[in-house]
């Protein structure tokens, strides 16, 4: 197996070198950014499926974990690596026809580092700076279109981005003031039992810094103002790659960390306040892409209550559920998104001309996000509302069939507007078209034989489940 | 409560609240990064502040006698050098963007930027 710390060197390296591979051709920087992801994700799959149970702990600088940085990686970050670095390829080769300023690759393969990076270290500060890198390139990316829509955007997400990092930071440092540590199985370790209040003033801070790269409830105000302005493929990767690492970390830090009942009703409220929120002004709204943004950030809002189910419910189908609408949601919104190139004549919710190819599509990751029979998403939802069901809590499950009715007419009224709408002929991108079929296909076809998803994320969830085995590992050395 | 600990602590916490202060009041998006920036100098003092020991000396290894018992915790400043070089890139791009916004809009008034709301 490839050294997977390679993953980070090589986006370094390259992401740096842009500059000089645009000097030498004008195309060489879109193609190295389809070759890394692609890298990334062979190395990503090679671990995953021939790796052993117990995680594989990467030392750097040649400190044993306590003193050093180390990446510990097990198959639940493979299982995010993956899907974000799928993503990441999807949009790439999209795109690589594509004129485009060699910056906007270099900006690409930043944001793939910080994300990757989250995912696969061990260490808290280490991931904090990772999250800055892939913040700032976020930043520089919603701000890239420079119109002035996309400039508004930005600056919101930059002050509210900031606000949360140096939170973040703070909770980082008072964890590593109580338990003496910066590594996370070690400061698992020592947070087992009872805690003392500092910890919980940490976790709150932490969680407070990740709740504007997750679009929850307090600090989202920037997210439908980035996705209407940014470009199409900056708004998938927004909803398929940045808010997939950030939830990674968020998920990490509450059940490896603290996995505290206060912790996981705090995130259930503000799931739920989320989700209402965005499912009702996603309704109202007019603009396509504003109603889309809308959606991803309901979507996140879902993801994590149905993760935090665990803290009230016991039942770990909770986090199968979760990792299921994560995928579910990255896949079609990355559709969704990349396929508004192909119909650049419907921006209004309720008028435009498309062509039939791109209403298709659209009807297709529609049908998955809202959880249609027979598509990927109907497995995720109807197991959210299966899990309510079996713990008895009936007013929160009549309450996300009402978001779920909600969200299906909105997307309805778009598809129905679509079939009626006057056909437009518009050049499809033959690299884009391959692409939105191949995930049509996988979206339809695992909708209706479920069972390879299943098995790998069953295989992430072990992982994720057994932290025992995680702690052992790396902190049980010294 | 000595004077020590009350700058040490005292003075980090008075600058991250005229950041957050500096930020929710203003209408100028320039003072709005100054007032981040603040916050941010706050949080770096805070934590140098916290992995200090009273009477320790730098942890460096050094050939003369050991005067000094205890040094401070070399964790906080490894963490706050790397913090600081975050916030100048933050503030860099933060400043790009704002030129922009003036570019585009003409103003930098946060109340002017209103084509996109609900």
């Amino acid at each position: 197996m490839v050294n997977s710390i390679l993953i980070i060197a090589f986006l370094l390296l390259f992401a740096f070198l842009m500059p000089l591979l645009a000097l030498l051709h004008k195309r060489l920087p879109a193609v190295v950014a389809l070759l890394l992801p692609a890298f990334n994700l062979y190395v990503g799959v090679t671990h995953f499926l021939k790796m052993e149970f117990i995680p594989l702990i990467i030392k750097t600088g040649g400190f044993r974990p306590p003193f050093g940085i180390n990446l510990a990686i097990d198959h639940f970050s493979l299982f995010f690596l993956i899907l974000v670095n799928v993503v990441a390829l999807f949009i790439a080769f999209s795109y690589l026809l594509e004129e485009q300023d060699y910056k906007f690759h270099m900006l690409f393969l930043l944001n793939l580092l910080g994300a990757s990076g989250i995912i696969l270290t061990g260490d808290l500060f280490n991931s904090f700076v990772f999250l800055e890198i892939f913040a700032i390139s976020a930043y520089a990316l919603a701000a890239s279109k420079r119109e002035k829509h996309a400039l508004e955007g930005a600056v919101k997400y930059l002050v509210v981005g900031s606000i949360g990092s140096s939170f973040y930071l703070l909770g980082v440092f008072l964890l590593y003031k109580v338990t003496g540590s910066l590594n996370m199985a070690f400061i698992a370790s020592s947070l087992q039992g009872e805690k003392s209040g500092i910890v919980y003033l940490a976790g709150m801070f932490m969680l407070f810094g990740l709740f504007v790269e997750t679009e929850l409830f307090p600090l989202n105000t920037w997210a439908p103002d980035v996705y209407q302005g940014a470009y199409n493929r900056i708004a998938a990767q927004f909803s398929s790659i940045i808010s997939k690492a950030a939830i990674y970390l968020m998920f990490r830090i509450v059940f490896f960390l603290f996995d505290d009942p206060l912790f996981y009703k705090l995130l259930i409220v503000m799931g739920i306040i989320t989700f209402v929120i965005a499912e009702f002004n996603a309704l109202v709204q007019k603009d396509l892409k504003r109603m889309l943004g809308y959606s991803s950030i309901g979507q996140m809002g879902l993801s994590v209550l149905a993760f935090a189910l665990y803290g009230i419910t016991s039942h770990p189908e909770a986090f199968f559920t979760a990792l299921l609408l994560v995928v579910n949601h990255a896949i079609s919104k990355a559709m969704i998104f990349t396929n508004l190139e192909n119909m650049p004549e419907y921006v209004q919710v309720d008028t435009g001309k498309a062509n039939p190819f791109s209403s298709l599509m659209f009807t297709v990751g529609a049908l998955s996000v809202m959880g249609f029979p027979f598509t990927l998403g109907f497995w995720a939802k109807i197991e959210v509302l299966g899990i309510l069901l079996r713990s008895n809590i009936l007013w929160l499950f009549f309450l996300i069939l009402i978001l779920f009715m909600v969200e299906a007419f909105y997307y309805f009224r778009v598809i129905s507007n679509l079939m009626r709408s006057e056909v437009v002929s518009v050049k499809l991108n033959p690299l884009l078209t391959i692409s939105l079929v191949v995930f049509a296909l996988f979206l339809l076809y695992q909708g209706f034989y479920p069972v390879q998803t299943f098995i790998w994320t069953n295989k992430a969830l072990n992982a994720f489940l057994n932290k025992a085995i995680y702690i052992s590992t790396i902190a049980g050395g010294l | 409560m000595n004077i020590e600990s009350l700058i040490f602590y005292g003075v980090p916490i008075y600058l991250i609240f005229m950041g957050v202060l500096v930020v929710l009041t203003t209408k100028n998006l320039f003072k709005m990064l100054l007032g981040l920036s603040l916050m941010n100098s706050g949080i770096n003092v805070l934590i140098v502040a916290l992995g200090y020991v009273r009477g320790g000396t730098t942890p460096i290894f050094s050939e003369y006698p050991k005067i000094y018992e205890k040094v401070v915790d070399p964790v906080p400043p490894a963490l706050v050098l790397t913090a600081i070089v975050i916030g100048l890139a933050f503030l860099g791009l933060g400043l790009s963007i704002v030129i922009r916004i003036k570019e585009k809009y003409g103003t930098v008034n946060v109340e002017k930027l209103k084509e996109l709301k609900w």
